[in-house]
């Protein structure tokens, strides 16, 4: 009944950032000469796959309306665990057993935290993520482990045909995760938690199970990326997710302001990691120091966000 | 007791002897209560009758203490919510329960999604299934579109086709038309006679006499937890109906006294509210005490809000002493006099986790008690607080203890103890007492009476009849967002007011009329 | 008269029982005093296997570096009573530190002039915060998460990663100098944290700012300025995070760009600790004694030989039982409250 009037207005406030990343490739492959080569674009998307794995999982903790910060520890500690069981001759399969278990063992911890002693889901998972870094360091004595094992290697760092296998794993993740998120009931239900908690519980669905499950799919996911990243750049770097941290952040909350959802979806978080990372590839081959474009991302970031967040009429308090 | 009996073998939901009691006050008793196939049963009591109580047991969200209930001839004492559900009970509640970001198809089918052979949702099944169910609602809505873009009157109209997903046979519509405008209520009114051709059977909640007396086959009326009377509804006039709701006047103790009547302290002309309401224009004096009553949906709250600043308004003038002022926010009502203790005193008036002083000096703070630009006198504060708290007769261990752990009256008093404390001219009280016992209100009343004698102009918002005619100078009622009628308390009664906030028409006509058909 | 049905279900039990009121009171009281025995009891373990840890020497060493911390975390403490975060209050104060160190160091321009410039520029980060929260309504988290990326992009951008070394001595006087033998950060500290106290305790500005962290809509309804306070809250951290960027340079003579990369963690857990001790009663007093703990802690395991890889561990742990203590705390406060039902 209520068809909304299709203005300029409208769409820059629902879309904005999608044309805005359209905008920056094209802006960019005119500027730089080297942009829009093959090579290039498939770097920009092997450089996104830990990042966009790692943001999908907390995606699906957005969408209930809680957040999970625990990646930033459990990514370095599925890392060390992997690298170093790896140099100690374990079989690769039960290696990552192990790494998904921990991320299984973190997702419900928060769980537990969370959904079962109600805590406040910020406070909570930043305490996970540094009983994580804490256990990451313990465990690798500060030692930088490296993965030489060329087979072992291979399950991120080769190419199947011309696409990188990382790519791979980010578009396939990407898939199921929308695929669930919009075509299963359970997905429906997961938006609806994050919207009314209590319209969910009145049709009779146990709403604590589904918010748990989702913890834990998250600390999988989590893992996952920790897994990718770690055989990626080929050896377990000290507390591997602090960097990542923002960024995962940064990509989730970009894509809230990509489609009219305005709360956080997949494509928009796929875009947001994709969006970050063309930053940085087209600022640093237009020759700005690489160490500026944190302030484009910034920028892009702040401005993204406020163009929906002004309309909303008072301010928003953080839950703790 | 009233109409001719219901055919047994067509009973299909009965209560028999049902009684619930919750702490301080007995809910329902002894009540015998059926529904007969395919009928629109309405239900009609005052706030507190048991109205919504007695629909909770029989749903199962609530448990008799005693009594029996069938559904079909079959007692479902042992059975829960689902199981309820599942022999065709639905009840639409007051809450609206949708969710925004959802389309209506999503919304509709919530739970009960149709699936494809692989698991994954049946969208154009789903599409299917909502739309035929939208359908027999209203024709108006798509599918399609996500419920946050709907007025509300239309997610009402969803939130209805969402009970008609489970296919239900026997209905049960809590308030349906509180917040449908005037369109949407035809298109709601064309639904349910169609389902009543169905054979759909309805207990109606409502308090509108037109509606009831329109869509409606039989009224059961309970009062105080029992039920009155049963009746065919071209059986008992409009009047009598009001009468049986009423019962016995119990004179409540109110501490009303003569005040003089001064000067016009507020007045508002033309305002629509922002959402809901009409038009509204009345003048308060100071020393009076206005009554605005309705019911449910009525658009009270609105107007107190719109004239307070805490929402914005789509027009009206407000002047305070014969100056027009300009109030877009609660800032500047506040520097003004003017005064609002909203309904929800937990979560609008109160600070739960702070003091009984830092609550009640929170409007005040910068007038009275600050030295410099901010440094808080905390003597003269606490001074000041404990004169309050023995002149309202706060119950509070001491000035710091805090309000989340006092009892409701106890709270409303430290709110309303914090607008005294700002000098305020012109009060609006939303709801005061409600939920407040017996001995609180009393305070409340005598609060509200003190404030009057000393010159302060009054809103007193209510649904509850007696203590409106007990405590007011004058009453305006609301219907559908307007001010359908103007009564001077001295020369109106209880019938003719709840007949009004039903949205009756012309009392003293219509009451002829029933006298005379009788 | 009709009674309310609704009164019936909100009715709230007249009576409340000795014990209820009993286990109520020392409920609240445990998890006031609690933590200070937990304090107590930790101080005791460490200084039992390593009695060097009350040394007089050691105890210095933590008083310093709490107060090096103390002004973000009274920053972060201030914007979080409001309801608010902020994540920038590291960069800020390295922000504010390399600016200082710079003027100072490279371009020569004179101490005074230097450390308002770095003040200066925090004020500003805080401003641009305070304006995204209250008039752009972003949720602070966001909002100050983008003001970390562009923070941390100049600050790297704009001095390559070099350290610069600090030469002016009476930069490093104002770090390392000391007046009657106490060490003139703890000065500083002294006195910014009497003023955070008054303000936030005696001023009203304090007063709504808290009540604002409560209910912000009764505040909003009640014709409380919610927008220029909440905007306040964050220039005030902004303002704040430049002393312990620009205090910790002075003590280690040199301005590196990571410089307040700890402090975000440091002043949450403070502020976070600020909220149980006390049972939130004393914001300020509160978090300065988070901070005492917090550096204890740091200081106690290290002297027992806990390698820097149990320090996250231990922070992580802390931050639970903070959290875990204001929501006990918290449950028994409601419990008192349903059982009144």
């Amino acid at each position: 009944m209520r068809k909304q009037a299709i203005t300029t207005k409208e769409i820059i406030n629902n879309y904005g950032a999608t044309f805005a990343f359209i905008a920056a490739i094209v802006f960019f492959s005119i500027a730089s000469r080297g942009f829009f080569s093959g090579q290039n674009l498939q770097n920009i998307l092997v450089q996104s796959t830990s990042l966009g794995i790692c943001a999908f999982g907390l995606t699906f903790v957005l969408i209930t309306g809680e957040i999970d910060l625990s990646y930033g520890g459990v990514i370095g500690l599925v890392g060390a665990v992997l690298a170093g069981m790896i140099k100690d001759g374990h079989p690769i399969i039960l290696v990552t057993l192990v790494c998904f278990a921990i991320g299984l063992g973190t997702g419900l911890l928060n769980a537990i935290l969370i959904v079962g002693m109600k805590l406040p889901s910020f406070l909570a998972s930043v305490a996970v993520m540094f009983l994580c870094m804490g256990a990451e360091r313990v465990y690798n004595q500060g030692i930088t482990t490296w993965i030489r094992d060329p087979e072992v290697l291979s399950i991120v760092q080769t190419h199947l045909g011309p696409i990188p296998i990382p790519v791979l794993y980010l578009f396939g993740l990407f898939a199921i995760c929308w695929f669930l998120q919009t075509q299963t009931r359970a997905g429906q239900y997961i938006r609806a938690l994050g919207e009314n908690i209590s319209a969910v519980r009145e049709v009779g669905i146990r709403a604590n199970i589904l918010k748990s499950l989702v913890f834990i799919a998250a600390g999988l996911v989590f893992a996952f990326a920790g897994y990718i990243e770690t055989l990626r750049i080929g050896g377990a770097v000290m507390y591997s997710g602090k960097p990542l941290l923002l960024f995962v952040l940064a990509a989730c909350f970009l894509g809230t302001a990509t489609f009219k959802a305005g709360k956080a979806n997949f494509p928009g978080t796929l875009i947001g990691a994709f969006f970050l990372y063309t930053l940085l590839s087209g600022f640093t081959g237009l020759g700005m120091k690489f160490y500026y474009v944190p302030v484009a991302q910034g920028l892009i970031l702040i401005v993204a966000v406020a163009i929906s967040s002004i309309r909303r009429g008072k301010i928003e308090q953080v839950q703790f | 007791m009233g109409g001719p009996m219901a055919d047994q073998e067509n009973v299909v939901i009965k209560t028999q002897g049902v009684s619930k009691y919750f702490p301080g006050v007995q809910a329902l008793k002894d009540l015998d209560f059926s529904v007969s196939r395919g009928e629109v049963h309405a239900l009609c009591g005052e706030n507190g009758a048991g109205k919504s109580t007695l629909m909770k047991i029989i749903v199962r969200e609530y448990i008799e203490d005693e009594g029996s209930i069938f559904i079909e001839g079959q007692s479902i004492g042992d059975l829960g919510i689902r199981d309820v559900q599942k022999l065709g009970l639905s009840l639409i509640h007051q809450e609206l329960n949708l969710i925004p970001m959802l389309t209506v198809a999503q919304n509709i089918c919530m739970g009960r999604e149709p699936t494809t052979r692989f698991g994954t949702i049946d969208w154009k099944t789903m599409r299917l299934k909502a739309a035929g169910f939208l359908a027999e609602v209203t024709s108006d809505i798509d599918v399609e579109d996500r419920v946050e873009n709907l007025s509300v009157s239309e997610q009402q109209l969803v939130a209805i086709a969402r009970a008609l997903a489970t296919s239900p046979r026997f209905l049960i519509l809590d308030e349906p038309t509180a917040r449908l405008d005037l369109r949407t209520s035809d298109t709601f009114f064309s639904f349910l006679e169609r389902a009543k051709r169905k054979n759909l059977t309805v207990i109606y909640i409502s308090h509108r006499l037109e509606e009831i007396y329109r869509i409606c086959d039989r009224v059961t009326v309970l009062r105080d937890g029992r039920k009155i009377i049963t009746s065919q509804i071209n059986e008992l006039p409009q009047t009598e109906l009001v009468k049986h709701m009423l019962g016995r006047e119990i004179t409540q103790q109110v501490p009303k006294e003569r005040v003089p009547i001064g000067e016009i302290n507020l007045s508002v002309r033309g305002l629509y509210p922002k959402e809901k309401g009409e038009n509204i224009s009345f003048d308060v004096r100071s020393g009076e005490i206005l009554g605005i009553v309705g019911s449910i949906g009525a658009g009270k709250s609105e107007v107190a809000r719109a004239i307070f600043g805490a929402d914005p308004k789509r027009s009206g003038t407000i002047s305070i002493s014969g100056k027009e002022v300009k109030i877009s926010a609660p800032q500047d009502s506040v520097g003004r006099g003017l005064a609002l203790i909203p309904e929800e005193r937990r979560a609008q008036g109160l600070v739960g986790n702070e003091s009984v002083r830092k609550n009640m000096t929170l409007a005040s703070l910068k007038n009275k008690f600050c030295v410099g630009p901010s440094w808080i006198e905390q003597d003269k504060e606490i001074e000041a607080v404990k004169e309050s708290i023995w002149a309202l007769g706060i119950a509070t261990p001491s000035t710091e203890h805090e309000v989340q752990f006092l009892s409701g009256g106890t709270q409303q008093k430290v709110v309303v103890g914090k607008w005294l404390m700002s000098d305020s001219e012109i009060y609006i009280f939303d709801e005061p007492t409600k939920g407040i016992d017996v001995g609180g209100k009393y305070d409340i009343y005598k609060i509200i009476v003190d404030l009057a004698r000393q010159g302060a102009g009054i809103i007193f918002i209510s649904n509850e009849l007696t203590e409106m005619l007990s405590l007011c100078d004058r009453i305006l009622v609301m219907f559908h967002g307007k001010i359908i009628k103007e009564l001077q308390t001295e020369a109106t009664n209880r019938e003719e007011l709840l007949f009004y906030v039903m949205g009756g028409r012309d009392y003293a006509e219509t009451s002829n009329n029933d006298k005379g058909n009788h | 008269m009709s009674k309310s049905n609704s009164s019936a279900i909100w009715a709230d039990a007249q009576s409340r029982s000795v014990t209820e009121r009993w286990t109520q009171k020392s409920g609240r009281s445990l998890f006031r005093y609690g933590i200070f025995f937990i304090f107590g009891i930790f101080y005791a373990i460490v200084a039992i296997l390593r009695p060097g840890f009350l040394s007089l020497g050691n105890l210095y060493d933590i008083l310093i570096e709490t107060s090096i911390i103390s002004f973000v975390s009274f920053g972060e403490a201030i914007v979080v009573a409001a309801g608010g975060l902020d994540l920038s209050v590291g960069n800020m104060a390295g922000a504010a530190a390399m600016l200082t160190c710079h003027l100072l160091s490279n371009l020569g321009v004179g101490l005074v002039p230097s450390l308002l410039a770095g003040v200066a520029v925090g004020c500003l980060i805080g401003v641009g915060n305070g304006l995204m929260v209250s008039r752009l309504h972003m949720n602070s988290l966001i909002a100050t998460l983008g003001t970390m990326f562009i923070l941390i992009g100049f600050l790297y951008g704009l001095t390559g990663g070099v350290t610069i070394h600090i030469v002016p001595p009476n930069f490093k006087y104002l770090g390392n100098g000391t007046f009657l033998s106490v060490p003139i950060p703890m000065y500083i500290s002294g006195v910014v944290f009497v003023l955070a106290y008054l303000f936030m305790e005696k001023t009203r500005y304090g007063r709504y700012v808290r009540m604002i962290g409560g209910n912000i809509e009764a505040c909003r309804l009640s014709g409380v300025d919610i927008k220029n306070l909440t905007f306040m809250t964050f220039v005030l951290c902004g303002f704040l995070s430049t002393f312990s960027g620009i205090l910790l340079a002075a003590r280690q003579s040199i301005g590196n760009v990571d410089l307040g990369e700890r402090f975000l963690l440091q002043a949450f857990i403070a502020a976070m600790l600020g909220t149980v001790i006390f049972n939130g009663k004393y914001i300020i007093a509160g978090t300065l004694f988070g901070a005492i703990f917090l550096v204890s802690v740091i200081n106690g395991l290290t002297l027992l030989g806990a390698g820097p890889q149990w320090m996250y561990f231990a922070q992580g742990s802390l931050l639970l039982i903070a959290i875990l203590a204001n929501y006990y705390s918290k449950r028994v406060t409601v419990k008192s409250r349903a059982q009144r039902r």
